[in-house]
């Protein structure tokens, strides 16, 4: 009788699990905008990107490009804390309607969402302490550190395969901020983080020993991402990146963000 | 001098949701573990074996996933909206704690010899008087140590709403990590030490208000 | 017409059947000892007297009355039962006092219940009749109701103390009515287990192997206060290894082996004078038990 009902439970469990991955999609923002709606544009707390002033409103780069491309569209925009792990689960289920944070583009994310195309170059750089700065000058370098952090299922983790580092030098972390308290304390002895972030974290308070170094990883590029049943919205946002990429909005904001 | 206060003021505002999670999961978890452990212990075959089953999925998934899943699941899965997060979270926590509990109240009153109820049987007492009068405060005193085991860890367990961002302690102290202040981040342990420490002294007092008999 | 009347008394569990139809009378006043091997069927004779367990056929007669019928009752009700079970005292192996009650609560707790049960029927009486009077009497009715309810309430709770006190005396504990259980020896664990199955007055008193969990030098003390019952007339049904204990104080003695009564009779009969072969063979034994 256990066994069985063990069995049946399983089996809806499983059922649960299955309708979860392919349910998803129902949820679109609707365009053209008649009803007021509210675009849930997804974030983390990531300086310059994103991140919040004083006062607790949402600020930087993208923040504010963000504001700027859907109000021109005549969307308001609420900005929703998230959870980078599970950003891609945020947008299926509609807690968020666009990821404008910083997204470098993978494969693996091009499979899975829609994403517009790049506004803005990044690159993965090495975070040291200071004392340690000059040891790395090129990727190969990296393979001298006895560990290297990074977070785990970002873009510096794709950029560090294809290193081949041995199994145990690597440490995934939670969040890339934590990859800087990893380098600070000397748990590891090198990050692998955004351009972006490493900019505006090194040299600043608890982290004035550290340094970033570019050691010639590949550009990289960021784009905004949506769920794939919104890809008419996504056009026009691309549109709109187009052209603020010719009529200086973005060198603007990139020296108002020291970028 | 002025930031340290600030932080202390921003962390306690974080505490006081933490302390939320904590109480709202005691309220509703400690009464619904006790109605779990009946289930698990009746007669009825069907209903104890889904009673089991149930408290083997919870307790054998991690808080973490039935979080998500509490939070996200409605929304993935039938499309409906979302609750409030902290509501989310609490719900997860309720759900999971109840079946710890239900665990050990079944592990107490099971250990109650059956002597005891043939006795209270014997003197013509009814089911609930030898519940209540001779049983439950021989329970209570058996599972008073592995209770404030339990609930010690919850309060730490609480941690774990920053995952749908849920604005607790160390998720405030998290985010002045990414500011470039580190020290917060350590400082939440006074909060937690002091709260666990409140908790220790009282579980201390109730287990010395019980030994005034052994079982 | 005799006090209790068993017949037929029959129990399996599974594919065991542990009673193969149990039959006997006891008078009122009389000691009646059960005695046998373990696993002969004795403490489920006993817990089947007292509706721990319910046979599966069988009648039990009281007093010339049908207490229990196994073909009617098969499906008593819990308050059925509990009535039943009234009239059967029973003394545990095991003692099985209330670890968290003092001695006197533990007496009175099982009293302190029934006469509760009592007195809120008594208050739902009162105000049925307080609806059934006419409107200008109520008032003077329900001061009067409230004076005898409260009469009744306070001379219960003293009633009920005094009995404790009275039956405490009996076993010789007066002076631990304040200790909790932990705090005694288990000679005296039993002696209070004793006086608390009294305080319910029952009609008859039933032992289980009352000295067994006790160490040897325990038993004399318990043994005397069963004894000492005895000169009072209690009815009493008693499992029992001590064979001198049987034969001193019972007045009947019953050998049970393999679920049936192999012999029975007055103590000189069945131990001076086994008919049995069984008998006779397990009398041997606890005899050279006693001497090993």
């Amino acid at each position: 009788m256990k066994k069985i009902l063990a069995v049946i439970c399983s089996l809806a469990l499983l059922a649960a699990t299955v309708t979860m991955l392919t349910a998803c999609g129902d949820k679109t923002i609707p365009y053209p905008n008649e009803d007021g709606y509210v675009v849930k544009v997804g974030v983390t707390l990531y300086e310059p990107m994103d991140y919040k002033d004083a006062d607790g409103k949402w600020i930087g780069f993208d923040a504010e490009l963000a504001e700027k491309a859907f109000g021109e569209l005549g969307y308001d925009v609420e900005f929703v804390e998230i959870v980078w792990e599970t950003k891609v689960m945020s947008l299926d289920s509609g807690e968020i309607d666009c990821i404008w944070n910083g997204m470098t583009v993978t494969a693996e994310l091009q499979e899975a969402i829609e994403l517009t195309d790049p506004y803005l170059v990044n690159q993965q750089v090495v975070v040291a302490r200071k004392a340690d700065a000059e040891k790395y000058v090129t990727t190969a370098d990296i393979a001298k550190a006895s560990s290297v952090a990074f977070e785990g299922g970002s873009a510096a983790q794709s950029v560090l395969e294809g290193l081949s580092l041995e199994e145990g030098k690597q440490v995934s972390c939670d969040k890339q901020i934590d990859t800087f308290l990893e380098v600070k304390t000397g748990s590891s002895d090198i990050a692998v983080v955004d351009k972006t972030l490493a900019q505006s974290v090194c040299g600043q308070g608890d982290y004035a020993d550290l340094t970033f170094i570019d050691v010639g990883f590949a550009q990289e590029e960021f784009a905004v991402g949506f769920r794939k049943s919104d890809a008419e919205v996504c056009g026009k946002i691309n549109e709109l990146l187009a052209k603020y990429a010719t009529d200086g909005t973005i060198d603007a904001l990139k020296t108002k963000y020291d970028i | 001098m002025n930031f340290f206060f600030e932080v202390t003021l921003n962390l306690l505002s974080g505490f006081g949701v933490t302390l939320l999670i904590f109480a709202a999961t005691l309220v509703f978890a400690l009464p619904l573990g006790l109605v779990l452990s009946f289930g698990s212990m009746s007669s009825f075959k069907p209903l104890k074996a889904v009673v089991k089953v149930f408290v083997w999925i919870i307790r054998g998934t991690p808080l973490m996933l039935q979080i998500l899943v509490v939070y996200y699941g409605p929304a993935l899965i039938f499309g409906w909206g979302f609750l409030e997060r902290v509501v989310a979270v609490i719900v997860a926590f309720v759900i999971n704690y109840a079946c710890y509990f239900s665990e050990i109240y079944r592990g107490g009153i099971q250990s109650i010899s059956k002597g005891q109820y043939e006795a209270g049987q014997v003197l013509g007492m009814t089911r609930s008087q030898i519940f209540f009068r001779v049983v439950l405060l021989q329970v209570i005193k058996r599972i008073v140590p592995p209770m404030s085991n339990e609930i010690i860890t919850l309060v730490k367990d609480t941690s774990l709403a920053r995952i749908i961002v849920v604005e607790e302690i160390l998720k405030v102290a998290y985010d002045y990590t990414i500011k470039g202040t580190i020290w917060p981040l350590f400082y939440t342990a006074v909060y937690y030490l002091i709260f666990v420490g409140i908790l220790t002294l009282l579980f201390g007092y109730i287990e010395k208000k019980l030994n005034y008999f052994r079982v | 017409m005799a006090f209790l009347e068993i017949e037929n008394y029959t129990k399996r569990f599974g594919n065991t059947e542990v009673l193969k139809g149990i039959s006997f009378t006891l008078e009122k006043g009389e000691v009646l000892a059960i005695i046998g091997s373990s696993g002969g069927g004795k403490t489920t004779l006993l817990r089947c007297l007292n509706f721990l367990e319910m046979p599966d056929t069988g009648v039990l007669r009281l007093n010339g009355e049908t207490l229990f019928d196994a073909e009617q009752d098969r499906r008593a009700s819990d308050a059925d039962i509990r009535e039943k079970r009234l009239h059967f005292g029973l003394v545990f192996q095991q003692f099985n006092l209330f670890p968290q009650y003092t001695v006197l609560r533990n007496i009175t707790l099982a009293q302190t219940l029934l006469a509760k049960a009592d007195y809120r029927a008594k208050c739902a009486e009162c105000r049925a009749q307080l609806r059934a009077a006419p409107k200008d009497k109520r008032a003077a009715l329900r001061a009067e109701q409230k004076r005898v309810l409260a009469q009744i309430r306070d001379g219960q709770k003293q009633r009920i103390e005094e009995n404790a006190l009275r039956l405490l005396e009996r076993v010789g504990l007066t002076e631990k009515k304040n200790a909790y259980p932990f705090e005694l020896s288990g000679g005296q664990q039993q002696r209070v287990a004793i006086a608390r199955a009294l305080a319910l007055s029952p009609d008859i008193l039933c032992f289980d192997e009352p000295t067994s969990a006790l160490d040897p030098e325990l038993t004399g003390e318990v043994l005397k206060v069963i004894k000492g019952l005895k000169s009072s007339d209690s009815t009493m049904i008693v499992v029992t290894h001590e064979m001198e204990f049987a034969k001193n104080v019972a007045d009947h003695v019953i050998f049970m082996a393999d679920g049936v009564i192999e012999e029975e009779g007055t103590p000189a009969e069945v131990f001076e004078n086994p008919k049995s072969e069984k008998t006779a063979a397990f009398l041997r034994k606890s005899t050279e038990d006693l001497f090993d």
